[in-house]
């Protein structure tokens, strides 16, 4: 069956400095460029947001671990020796607590296949303390980020609207006022 | 500031109100029958914008005539209104709907980044308030256009 959408990229979002990339979903987009501006209306309208990156979801190699124990091929897959070398993010889901957003962004490992980013990911960032639900990795050109000038345009005007959030209508205390006022009167 | 200065002000910041009116209302129109959802979400959010730009015009005007931004944008005829014809032609097809926001936000782009330099510090500020989204929407509507 053929695809009739755009492709598809995966968005990464961090809230605030000093903190990693988390993944909050997808859009479909013509390119990269037009994948952070949508993710940024889908994805960053009321979050807190500095920086957002886009990456085509086909560049990203994912794994669970429940894959990885069913199928270990990954485990002896020797990449050819001629292959050149690029760096390789690691993203790691390590809790089951957050709904809305998946993996996080937990470092980086040099590698020439992207099965041999996995094994190099697992080897430098497994802990057993705090099994890894999923992997993900996925070779740094692909991703596409916004700029530190982009901030005033893409991410400030959000923080200027407290109306978008749910908190800025005080419905439940007005329904409380109405009700009384009705009680009153019966 | 004199009688005549005054009035003149007051109509230029009605006819820029009454632009971000009628194009955020002629926007809104897409609102859940855009061809990609993505775009729809993107361009609901340039039509929350736009009617935002309006607030802030209208204000600005209630400070020389009392009009409240209220009582401009819900009792007023449409012969009072003094918007640009360009914002108020329908909707059309998306990529109509597409160019006319792109012409818009440049002509914007334009206008902002004179108005920012202005002696009438209102007008300064609320322009500068407004630029960063204005850009936004440039970045989207451009990029669109090429594509």
């Amino acid at each position: 069956m053929s695809d009739t959408q755009w492709p598809r990229f995966e968005l990464f979002l961090q809230d605030r400095d000093g903190r990693p990339h988390t993944n909050v979903g997808t859009v479909h987009a013509p390119d990269a460029e037009m994948a952070l501006l949508n993710g940024r209306d889908v994805y960053a309208r009321r979050p807190n947001c500095i920086s957002l990156w886009a990456a085509p979801s086909a560049a990203i190699y994912a794994k669970t671990a429940e894959e990885l124990t069913e199928d270990d091929s990954w485990q002896t897959e020797t990449p050819p020796d001629d292959a050149p070398e690029r760096a390789w993010y690691v993203f790691q889901k390590q809790s089951q607590r957050s709904a809305m957003t998946y993996v996080v962004h937990t470092g980086e490992v040099q590698a020439r296949t992207a099965v041999e980013a996995l094994q190099k990911a697992i080897a430098a960032y497994d802990d057993p303390e705090k099994p890894t639900w999923v992997w993900w990795v996925c070779p740094a050109e692909a991703i596409t980020r916004s700029s530190e000038e982009d901030i005033d345009s893409l991410f400030i005007p959000a923080r200027h609207k407290p109306y978008k959030h749910p908190q800025a209508y005080r419905t439940v205390t007005a329904m409380r006022k109405i009700k009384a006022e009705q009680e009153g009167q019966s | 500031m004199n009688e005549e200065t005054k009035t003149a002000l007051a109509n230029k910041l009605l006819a820029w109100a009454d632009d971000e009116l009628i194009l955020g209302h002629r926007d809104s129109e897409w609102t859940g029958h855009a061809p990609i959802l993505e775009e729809d979400i993107a361009f609901a959010n340039i039509a929350q914008d736009e009617i935002g730009h309006a607030i802030l015009w209208y204000t600005l005007r209630q400070e020389l005539t009392g009009e409240t931004p209220d009582e401009m944008a819900y009792f007023r005829d449409a012969t009072e209104y003094r918007n640009a014809q360009l914002v108020e032609l329908p909707k059309g097809d998306w990529a109509v709907s597409m160019l006319r926001q792109y012409l818009f936000d440049t002509a914007e782009m334009i206008l902002l980044s004179h108005l920012q330099t202005s002696v009438y510090r209102p007008i300064a500020e609320a322009a500068a308030k407004m630029r960063p989204e204005e850009i936004y929407h440039f970045r989207h509507t451009s990029t669109q256009r090429l594509k």
